[in-house]
């Protein structure tokens, strides 16, 4: 191991650590941004993720930083990353933002897009848990002008 | 109790992002969720971005300019048309009785043969042109496009005619030939300005005055086919894009008959499907001076769009069977009936980032 390998330690909000080469977690801007100030001292705090969603992060990650890897072979592992149940996608779009990984948020939302692209206006509810504000009237109305849309 | 088992609420950045790259249709539909996402799509910002465009030029003989026309908004039912900031021509285009556009994925490609066969793309997106210039300086056929220009030149040789076929790499920025021979059977006198590129595939229209064909380049391995249009079909036929299918548009009585270029599963072969038809604007509009009127498009929402004449555009709701006839914006020079509409597409579909 090269003597300047400096490594952090990152703590979810379920007070797991994880122990990374440095050179891997700053493709997180936030974290690289706290290297950069110099701001970091032992632990590194991440009180938006829990450790699950950190763990799927951090595989993404070393996969991406893998010397050598193909274009081919990332294209593989990004379709599979990307087939998890949707609370799960959920969970890594939100960890995405925070930790500002915009290669790894673009993908992630460009998941949802293709999963959410044929759904009902229910079914959108459910997935994000969004509450219909609508009277009933206002959503009839709604519906009447956009009719085409539900061929 | 697992923390993920109820979703948080995305911030309304991710959300708006993630709006921003659904077609119109799933949006139209999603505007009855909630009254915040109703806003959103709503937003006259965020319309902006569901435009279609369609370029017309607009040559204006003294400032020798050209003005690039936009459609608004496809989500809306209604259109109109309104004219977007011009791109940075190059001087050379002011002979626009040689110029020929073609566009594909966002791309806008322009083609003049004088001074110098100089070519420009332009990427709407961001603003962006390009230009560069052909190797073989007699040219006799540019035509096809797609990230890749691709550039078919004729000679003769004692009399006959032979091909040469190169391949324009927008990425790369360079050129080579290709080796697999151009089909154009002698009788195929020339190309017409038809064009539609679809998955992979560059098809044009040619004809010889009597017999109209295909030729469609395959990317993949770079190859030409021939599909003849059977006399059978109708009159006048035009090459449109209709949702995600190459179609051709001909013409019987008061109907446009419409015919989709699909590949046979068994024998690889592409053969024509009836799909559709639709009225001519001349059957709706009853006006015997009219000529035929220029198709543009089908919307998002199903509706056909129509130029009358040199002023005004038809929306005609197939569902209802209704038109509605709109003006654009008085500030539009007139035109010359030197093109039709163009290229046309949504501004949804404008992401190549490309400089």
């Amino acid at each position: 191991m090269s003597s300047s390998t400096k490594f952090l330690t990152l703590k979810t909000c379920d007070d797991k650590k994880f122990v990374l080469d440095e050179a891997i977690a700053v493709r997180s801007q936030t974290i690289k941004n706290m290297v950069e100030d110099d701001c970091v001292s032992n632990v590194i705090p991440l009180p938006n993720v829990d450790s699950k969603t950190m763990t799927k992060v951090i595989e993404y990650w070393k996969k991406h930083s893998e010397e050598g890897i193909s274009k081919d072979m990332l294209m593989d592992f990004d379709k599979a990353f990307v087939k998890v149940h949707h609370s799960i996608l959920h969970a890594l779009i939100l960890a995405a933002n925070f930790l500002n990984d915009k290669e790894m948020l673009d993908m992630m939302c460009q998941e949802v897009v293709d999963r959410i692209k044929g759904k009902t206006p229910e079914e959108i509810r459910k997935e994000f848990d969004i509450k219909n504000d609508f009277t009933p009237e206002e959503e009839e109305e709604i519906r009447k002008e956009n009719a085409w849309a539900f061929e | 109790m697992d923390s993920r088992s109820k979703i948080r609420n995305f911030p309304e950045d991710i959300v708006y992002s993630i709006l921003l790259e659904l077609p119109v249709k799933s949006l139209s539909r999603f505007k009855s969720c909630c009254k915040s996402w109703h806003c959103c799509i709503d937003d006259p910002d965020f319309i902006n971005r569901q435009k279609i465009i369609f370029v017309n030029l607009y040559p204006q003989r003294r400032a020798r300019q050209f003005k690039i026309v936009s459609t608004e908004a496809s989500i809306r039912a209604d259109s109109k048309v309104v004219c977007l900031n011009e791109p940075n021509i190059p001087g050379f285009f002011s002979d626009y009785f040689y110029l020929r556009v073609f566009s594909c994925s966002g791309l806008v490609f322009m083609t003049a043969q004088y001074p110098g066969n100089s070519m420009t793309l332009w990427n709407p997106a961001v603003g962006n042109t390009n230009s560069f210039q052909i190797l073989f300086s007699r040219v006799k056929r540019k035509i096809l496009f797609w990230y890749l220009v691709i550039c078919v030149h004729q000679y003769l040789i004692n009399m006959h005619p032979r091909y040469i076929v190169e391949v324009y790499s927008v990425k790369n920025q360079c050129w080579r030939i290709i080796h697999n021979i151009f089909p154009v059977p002698n009788d195929l006198s020339y190309l017409y300005n038809g064009q539609v590129s679809l998955n992979g595939v560059i098809h044009r229209m040619s004809h010889n005055g009597e017999e109209y064909k295909i030729i469609s380049f395959h990317l993949a391995d770079e190859k030409f086919t021939v599909t003849p249009m059977p006399s059978t079909c109708g009159k006048h036929p035009e090459l449109h894009a209709w949702e995600d299918r190459v179609c051709v548009f001909t013409t019987v009585d008061k109907e446009i008959l419409v015919w989709s270029l699909e590949k046979d599963r068994k024998t690889a072969l592409l053969t024509w499907n009836y799909i559709d038809k639709l009225p001519t604007l001349f059957s709706l509009i009853e006006t015997p001076s009219l000529p035929v009127g220029n198709f543009i498009c089908i919307k998002e929402n199903g509706n056909i769009l129509w130029r009358r004449h040199e002023d005004s555009f038809i929306e005609y709701d197939l569902l209802k069977n209704e038109y509605t006839e709109f003006m654009p914006p008085t500030q539009v020079p007139n035109f010359i009936s030197v093109n039709k509409a163009l290229y046309v597409e949504s501004l949804v579909s404008l992401k190549i980032s490309w400089d």
